[in-house]
Order: structure tokens, then sequence, then C-alpha cells
């Protein structure tokens, strides 16, 4: 009864972080398109969402990263899968609060391993796929998008420097729906079957699935769901940060920056490299940018958002860490759960509320100035 | 005394050259650098080439240049191509993970 009632929770806390990961990550599809005025934040936004959704079906291959790479599949427990997912969760509203684009997906693997060490220790760590699946990629991927984007912006303005101004940025608007369209589908296959994945992991870890079963129907659903319902209701905070607080863009750069990073991270992913949208499409917003004149790039932004990438692996691995140690507390069985959940719940309130009332403007000026 | 620092920064390095090429796969690192620079800045150009031709195949159709008219418009639909091919490749992709 117990197990039932963890494994409940542990789906719910998945469900909620694949919320707060399109939430989050809607930014990296949109920003661009938004700030350029290729589209209508609404439309843009709705746009992702529906490209999210299917692209969460486009491939049903588990992402078994987390588990196979990172950590030692076999003493993973669901109440490590749980504290894993509140310190995912946690670290993603407080980058949100900030406005700051970090990647969801080390902010899982963070709390994953946080909660790991706690339970069990360094032993069943897999410290040489933490480096060559996560801390490399996170170098590479914002590097080689700043160099693909800033040769793409300078092929860009000698190629079509000498045309007419008007019909240019037109072409180039209407690219961006495409460019913005691939991104959105990038990021739902990649990103709704990591909680695909961590769900799975809880079903095989509480007994009710097998160790070689498919990822059900309802997960596949209920993940496509959650991560489109995330991006629909949209983090404006991060959009208004990629869109113009790192640079003022026109259609030729938010084009170049969404063409190469989708062109970054889906050559890459064929090589079987997996790369963060987050990191890719930062990277690429700057290269873009900063090609056209460094000074366009506003750096005090660009270092909070390098400060936020450094801390996201250590501050959700700590809090991954601290709700495993809490929830261990109250014993095995589900009363540790569900207090952490209920004081979970009342965090996030916390947060929107504490953002509702600080941070409207942020959302009306996003809306207003590029509708 | 150099010796000995030689030979105390040495062995830390020799160390960790191997461990290093163990942990990351630099020629599969390598490919995803010429791969995504190619196609980074591969579909730029040619979706700028897409404009370049289709912005003066209308001026070339406009003053009956046609021999103008008939490059740039050939130039757009190559370029066009292009395009639309990096987007099926795009697709096919995701498919295949």
């Amino acid at each position: 009864m117990d197990n039932d009632i963890i494994l409940v929770i542990v789906v719910a806390t998945a469900l909620a972080f694949d919320f707060t990961n399109g939430f989050h990550d809607t930014a990296n599809v949109v920003a661009t398109s938004i700030s350029t005025r290729a589209l209508n934040p609404r439309v843009a936004v709705a746009l992702a969402a529906i490209l999210n959704f299917v692209g969460a079906f486009l491939s049903l291959e588990v992402a078994g990263t987390i588990a196979n790479n990172i950590v030692d599949q076999g003493a993973v427990t669901t109440t490590i899968v749980f504290a894993g997912l509140v310190g995912a969760i946690v670290w993603n509203l407080v980058t949100w609060y900030f406005g700051l684009p970090s990647s969801s997906s080390h902010a899982l693997i963070g709390g994953v391993v946080g909660a790991m060490l706690v339970a069990v220790g360094t032993s069943a760590i897999h410290g040489d796929g933490i480096v060559s699946k996560v801390l490399i990629p996170a170098l590479v991927a914002p590097l080689l998008a700043f160099a693909a984007a800033g040769l793409a912006i300078v092929c860009a303005y000698r190629i079509v420097g000498k045309l007419a101004p008007g019909p240019v940025s037109r072409g180039f608007r209407l690219g961006q729906i495409f460019s913005g369209g691939l991104l959105a589908l990038a990021h739902g296959t990649n990103d709704a079957q990591k909680t695909m994945g961590i769900i799975t992991l809880a079903l095989i870890a509480s007994g009710h699935l097998g160790s070689d079963a498919g990822v059900p129907t309802w997960v596949v659903v209920s993940a496509a769901t959650a991560i489109a319902l995330g991006t629909y209701l949209g983090g404006w905070r991060i959009i208004k940060t990629m869109g113009s607080r790192i640079i003022k863009m026109d259609p030729a750069q938010g084009f170049a920056a969404q063409g190469s990073g989708a062109a970054v991270i889906l050559a890459a992913t064929h090589f079987g490299y997996p790369l963060s949208t987050t990191h890719t499409i930062s990277g690429a917003v700057m290269g873009a940018g900063a090609a056209k004149r460094l000074s366009a790039v506003r750096w005090g932004v660009a270092g909070n958002i390098l400060v936020a990438w450094v801390l996201t692996l250590p501050c959700s691995a700590a809090v991954g860490g601290l709700v495993y140690a809490i929830t261990h507390l109250f014993g095995d069985g589900a009363a540790g759960p569900i207090v952490v959940a209920a004081a979970g719940i009342a965090f996030v309130l916390w947060m929107f509320l504490l953002r509702l009332r600080r941070g409207a403007a942020i959302t009306t000026t996003a809306t207003e100035g590029n509708a | 005394m150099s010796a000995l620092l030689a030979a105390v920064f040495a062995a830390p390095a020799q160390a960790a050259a191997p461990l290093a090429a163990k942990i990351v796969d630099w020629g599969q690192l390598l490919e995803v650098v010429e791969a995504g620079l190619i196609a980074g800045v591969g579909i730029s150009i040619a979706f700028s080439l897409l404009i370049l031709g289709t912005v003066r195949l209308g001026e070339a159709r406009q003053q009956s240049r046609h021999g103008s008219a008939f490059a740039h418009g050939v130039l757009a639909l190559v370029a066009l191509a292009v395009c639309v091919g990096a987007i099926a490749f795009g697709v096919s992709t995701m498919l295949a993970k």
C-alpha cells in the first residue's frame, strides 16, 4: 500500500517536473520568433505547445541516459527518484523566478545524483558518465552553437546585404516559423522522453513493470500533455531574457540563431551526442549578436546565465540530497514523500504568488511589445 | 629542482591523459563539431540564397531580364531544395533516435 502511494506521488511529481520543463524551456523555442515579430506571442507559444506534444510521440525509445549512464540503475528506488524530481523542480522554479534559462535535464540529473549520493554513496554514481554525457556536452553545446550562429549571420549578411531590407526581413521571419518548429519538435522528443523514462524507471523500481518493459501508452500521453501544457502557459520571464535581454535581434539574427541552433542539435543527435536545447540556443543567440557587434551582447546577462548553468548541477543535487534526507527521517513508508510533496506544493504556490506580485510587468511587456 | 617539479607535474598529466581519452570520445566530438558547424552555417547560407534568388528573380522579371530571371530562379529552387532536405533530415533524425 505504501509503495503504491509513493509511486502515485512520484508519477505526479514527474508530471509536475514535465510541466515546469515545458514552462521553463518554452523560451528556447519561441523567444527569438517573438522578439523579431516573426510570430505573435500567443501563436508562437501555442505552436510550440502543439509541436512539443507531437514531438513526444515521434520517438518512443526511453531516454535512458539518467538510468544507464549517470547512476547505478540497480540502486535506484522510488524515493530517490522522488527526491531527484523535487530537486529539479525547485531549481527550475528558482531560475524561472530570476528569468534565467538553465537546462532542465541538468537539473534532473543533479537532483537524482544528489539523492543517490545521500542514499547510497559515491559508489552508485558513474563519474565517467557524468563527464562524458553531461559536462562535456554542456561545454560543447554553447560554444559550437555560438560559433555556428556567428559564422551563419556573417554569411547571411554578406549574401543579402545589398537587398532591400523589407523583403529580406519578411523572408527571414517566414523562415523562423520553420526553424522554430524544428526546435519545438526536437525539444518535445528530447525532454518529454526524460519524464517518460523517469516514470518508467519508478514503475520498474516499484515492481509494477518488468525490467525489459516498454513505456506504457498512458505514460506517453500524460508526459506529452504535461510538457505541452507547460509550454502553452509559457515562462514569459525567460522568453523576455532570451528574446531581448541578451541582444536585440533582427529577423536575420533570429533565423541564424534558431536555424543554427536546430541544425547543431540535430547534427549532434545524428551522431548520438545529445546536446541541451537550452545551452545550444542560448549560445546561438549570443553568437548571432556578437558576430554583428561584440557590444551588442549584454555580457552581464550572459554572465548571469553562465553562473546559472554552473550552479544547476550542484544546487539541484543539494536540494535532491536534502529532500532524500528529510524523506528518510520519516522512515521507508509513504509519510516522508507525502510531507515533502505537501511542502513542495506550498513552495510552488509561494513562488508563483511572489512572482505575480513582483513580476507582472515582464509578462505585460513581452506580450504588448510584440503583439 | 626543475627535474623534481617536472616529475611532480608530469605524473598527474600522464595519468589524466589516458583517463580523458577513456572518458571522452574525441573522434566523435570532432565529428559533432564538424557536422554542427557545416549544418548550422549551411542552413543559413541556403536560406539566405533562397531569399537572394527570390528577390532578384522578382526584380529581373519586372525589368524583363530573362537570363537573370532564369539564373536566379534556378538558384532559388536549388536553395529551397537544400532547405527542404535539411528539414526532412532533421525530422528523420528525430524519428531515428
